[in-house]
């Protein structure tokens, strides 16, 4: 009974069910397709949250801009024609018959009419100037308006030298839609989507012709891609293909087209599509691709090299016109047939176009700002008050101290000289590295660092980072610990330079050794210096202390540490370029000690200050010892071991310096300065293996090339009224007179004057000698 | 004597033309082999006879460029008598730049720190401005005031 019920209600149960089953499916269905409409809905809710916040916030990581120092002019100023001309080149003045506005420069014999274009640098504004200046001899003679008032001081614009950039290297130069040539918007529009002006973010047509066409061709031959969507692509999505990213990229573009109008679109489209590579660098947008092939800014482009651009859209790395010119030409040819389809440019315009040559510039040029071991020294000055994020991403400006002739002229002398030493000594090519770094007087403006042989090579930056033994580069120190008012030594003075045996912790001897192995008796302070004998001078630091001597070095800013070592005494520390330039430039600046900058100020990229970095004092050395100090190393270039400086620098330019080697000849030194730079230069090997050179054979001539291309001031002994000249006898220290065989003369503190008098042999008639006072 | 440095002249011109003609082949050591040579001391300032030697005459760097050190000691007085301390600080440093040894610039920073409140910035550049500011001169007596005010 129960079994026959169940039957039956079961056999009741299916009518019912039958008829209740789609209402059950539909009801299903229902939720489904509700469900689906929720979270579609959802979707387009994040998304149109993406689109807008993106577009509405900061659209691009902004690298940080990092310019040089603007080239000042005076009348007076040390400057060659060559230098004024190489700025010029690199802040892309054109060269003109008749200069009429501002960017114009015309070259004549011994003269330069430049019309600058002014600028605004963290607060201060230089105005755009028409002006002429006048090269005499390496000298500024005139410098007058064109208007004919006179002119004391003028300004270039400081270059733009690099960035600091995002993990992805990319590089932009923003622009406005205003900003941008008439033909070049409307030539991406004709070429990339001819109905950007009346779809929605999609077009059905667009796609529709695509897949008939695909389909014709059995590939995939054109894309039906809206300007929007590409922009969607580029700026939203990653480079995945399929077919959800393709609903995400149509979703995205019609709300993008919601919310924002047709020029916001072109204009973001402008500034960010990939439009080639500069290394690891990737050129973004059209203002930047104008610079990066054409070394012009967008608004100077004629109808060929838009159409060069317009082109790359299409595929940067295919159609690039170094590597590829044939495809470049004919895919311009395509975009100008494009350009006179749509009426945008008259069929004569179009063939003469075709004719013209791609104009991009040569590729040497396009190194031009690359100065990695600089950068790389004002982002690590930087970091201790930004993060990285903050460089490589909100437009920073950086205003630098870097002198781009100075650059120049470094990155040329040390990678031809150290050609031309491998050539002299048959050393294999490349396997000798270098490192110059070179600092204004006064300032400590570090205006120029090479840290590799190839300068634009952004590898281990050996200016900053190769600590190397400094060898007899230290011994200024040394004597400036001597010469010191506390204690009792002169130039003058005699030290013996007989071998010297000094016992070190747990019975060690050290011994060290002249250059040339032998003994030279007892010589003046000042020679003993000039000829870089080591047993002299390992006799008076010990003789001074080492704590002494430890505590001038610190005091020059040498990093001492705690172990005060004999062999301190001839340089046995490591220290970088950099470093070593620091300490010179404390005896350049008459011991006046401060920290050397690279940077000057920061700004944001509305043009706020953020930072300046103005002059600051670190310590002041002793003067009247400084002042000893820098006749002796004059006395190193004129008669000792730097003498080869003079086999190209003129006699009459005063320079000062000295040479340094390390044990084996691993390090070749040398440091030194004029009126206005010092420079340091480092040349060795990698591995640290023994190299045939000294200072005087290596980096001797490496500094010399550089000073002798360099317009720099001729260094002068300032006027300091406890220094007295006096004439000594070189072989006794004692007082003599110019008129005396064997004499010199040389400077004393007021305190230390020669204590005994030599005897003298007169070289003249005495009376003859008066004598010709009064001829 | 002058004959004795112009024959002496000469030689070095001719060592020096040897020596280069010879480069690739002779490079300086840092040894004692080389032609000395002999009363090509540095160069010193105007001396007299004898053994005593008056000091050096002041240093005459700005004399060709004396216009544009005028001009910017001109903008620097306009600055900071406006207050503007900081265009007046970056206005000396262009002056040092031209001139790194005018006391005038050490003053005007010195003034310009003391301006901006920064004491001990400007005790430092006063002290380092008597280096270049002679005796007797207003640059010198102002800056041995501040001295004399912040010690």
């Amino acid at each position: 009974m129960a079994k026959t019920k169940n039957n039956k209600s079961k056999r009741h149960k299916k009518p019912g069910s039958s008829r209740s089953q789609p209402n059950l499916f539909f009801k299903w269905a229902l939720w489904f397709c509700l469900v689906f409409i929720i979270c579609g809905l959802a979707w387009v809710v994040y998304l149109d949250i993406q689109v807008r916040e993106r577009f509405d916030g900061r659209k691009w990581k902004l690298p940080a801009q990092v310019y040089a120092q603007p080239l000042e002019i005076y009348k007076g100023q040390i400057l060659s024609l060559a230098e004024l001309k190489l700025e010029l080149s690199i802040l892309e003045y054109q060269p003109t018959v008749r200069v009429s506005r501002a960017g114009d420069v015309r070259y004549m014999t011994g003269a330069v009419e430049i019309f600058s274009r002014g600028f605004t640098a963290h607060g201060q504004v230089e105005v755009p100037q028409h002006f002429k200046v006048k090269i005499e001899s390496g000298r500024v003679a005139a410098l007058e308006l064109i208007s004919g008032e006179s002119l004391n001081l003028a300004r270039l614009e400081p270059a733009l030298i690099g960035g600091i950039y995002p993990r992805l290297q990319q590089d932009r130069e923003l622009v406005q839609l205003s900003e941008v040539p008439p033909l070049l918007g409307e030539a991406i529009i004709a070429v990339e989507d001819r109905g950007f002006i009346d779809h929605f973010g999609v077009s059905i047509k667009g796609i529709a012709r695509a897949f008939v066409m695909n389909i014709k061709a059995g590939r995939i031959v054109q894309g039906g891609s809206t300007l929007t969507q590409q922009l969607v692509k580029n700026f939203y999505l990653s480079n995945r293909r399929d077919l959800s990213r393709k609903l995400t990229e149509a979703v995205m573009s019609v709300l993008l087209e919601l919310h924002y109008s047709k020029a916001e679109i072109l204009e973001t489209y402008i500034n960010e599509v990939y439009l080639g590579q500069s290394g690891p660098r990737q050129i973004h947008g059209f203002a930047l691709a104008s610079q990066h092939y054409f070394k012009r800014p967008l608004t100077q482009l004629q109808t060929p090299e838009i159409a060069l651009l317009v082109g790359l859209v299409k595929g940067a790395s295919y159609y690039n016109p170094w590597k590829h010119p044939k495809r470049a030409l004919s895919r311009r040819a395509t975009v100008l047939d494009v350009l006179q389809e749509q009426e945008l440019i008259s069929p004569a315009v179009a063939a003469r176009a075709k004719k013209a040559p791609l104009g991009i510039i040569d590729p040497s040029e396009r190194s031009l700002r690359a100065y990695p071991a600089f950068i790389d020294l004002v982002k690590r000055q930087l970091l201790s008050d930004y993060s990285l994020e903050a460089l490589n991403s909100e437009g920073l400006k950086i205003f630098t101290t870097l002198s781009v002739h100075t650059q120049s002229i470094a990155e040329q002398s040390l990678h031809s000289t150290l050609k031309a030493i491998e050539v002299g000594y048959q050393q294999p090519p490349n396997t000798l590295q270098g490192a110059v770094a070179m600092v204004a007087v006064g300032s400590g403006d570090v205006e120029a660092l090479v840290g590799d042989r190839n300068a634009s090579f952004a590898g281990f930056n050996r200016a900053l980072d190769a600590r190397r033994q400094i060898g007899s580069l230290v011994k200024p120190v040394v004597y400036l610990s001597a010469l010191s008012p506390a204690g009792d030594w002169n130039l003058a003075s005699l030290v013996s330079d007989e071998k010297v045996t000094v016992e070190g912790p747990a019975g060690t001897l050290w011994q060290p050794q002249n250059f040339d192995r032998k003994s030279h008796g007892n010589v003046l302070l000042v020679d003993a210096l000039t000829n870089s004998y080591n047993q002299a001078t390992a006799r008076l630091g010990m003789t001074v202390g080492l704590d002494s001597i430890a505590q001038t070095m610190r005091d020059v800013g040498m990093d001492v540490g705690d172990s005060i070592l004999p062999s301190m005494l001839l340089g046995s520390a490591g220290m970088s370029p950099l470093q070593v330039a620091d300490v010179y430039h404390g005896i350049a600046n008459d011991g006046v000690r401060v920290p050397l900058r690279s940077i000057r100020a920061v700004e944001d990229a509305e043009g706020n200050v953020l930072s300046r970095y103005n002059l600051k004092l670190e310590q002041l050395l002793q003067s009247d010892s400084i002042n000893l100090i820098q006749y002796a190393l004059q006395s190193v270039v004129r008669d000792g071991t730097g003498r080869g400086v003079y086999q190209v620098l003129p006699s009459e330019y005063n320079v000062a310096g000295k040479t340094g080697t390390s044990n084996d000849q691993r390090d070749s030194w040398f440091a030194g300065f004029s009126g206005q730079h010092v420079g340091v230069v480092w040349l060795g090997r990698d591995d640290n293996a023994p190299t045939p050179l000294t200072g005087s054979s290596g980096a001797l001539k490496v500094w010399r090339d550089v000073f002798s291309r360099l317009s720099s001031r001729s260094f002068t002994p300032v006027n300091n009224s406890n220094i007295k000249y006096v004439w000594i006898d070189v072989k006794t220290g004692g007082e003599s007179g110019e008129n005396c065989k064997n004499s010199k003369l040389v400077p004393f503190a007021h305190d230390k004057l020669p204590t005994f008098k030599a005897a003298c042999e007169w070289r003249q008639n005495p009376i003859y000698h008066w004598m010709k006072k009064w001829l | 004597m002058a004959v004795t440095r112009f024959s002496l002249g000469l030689q070095v011109m001719l060592i020096a033309a040897l020596l280069s003609g010879c480069q690739s082949a002779v490079y300086y050591d840092d040894v004692d082999q080389h032609p000395s040579v002999q009363n090509q001391a540095p160069p010193a300032p105007v001396i007299e006879l004898g053994s005593s030697v008056p000091p050096p005459e002041p240093v005459a760097e700005p004399s060709h460029s004396r216009d544009a050190v005028a001009d910017v000691m001109l903008q620097v007085q306009e600055m900071l008598s406006s207050n503007s301390w900081q265009q007046a600080l970056d206005m000396s440093e262009r002056g040092l730049r031209i001139d790194h040894r005018n006391g005038y610039f050490y003053q005007a920073i010195t003034e310009a720190y003391v301006g901006l409140g920064m004491m001990s910035d400007a005790l430092g550049f006063a002290q380092l401005g008597l280096r270049y500011c002679a005796a007797g001169t207003a640059c010198r007596a102002k800056l041995e005031q501040v001295i004399g005010t912040l010690q």
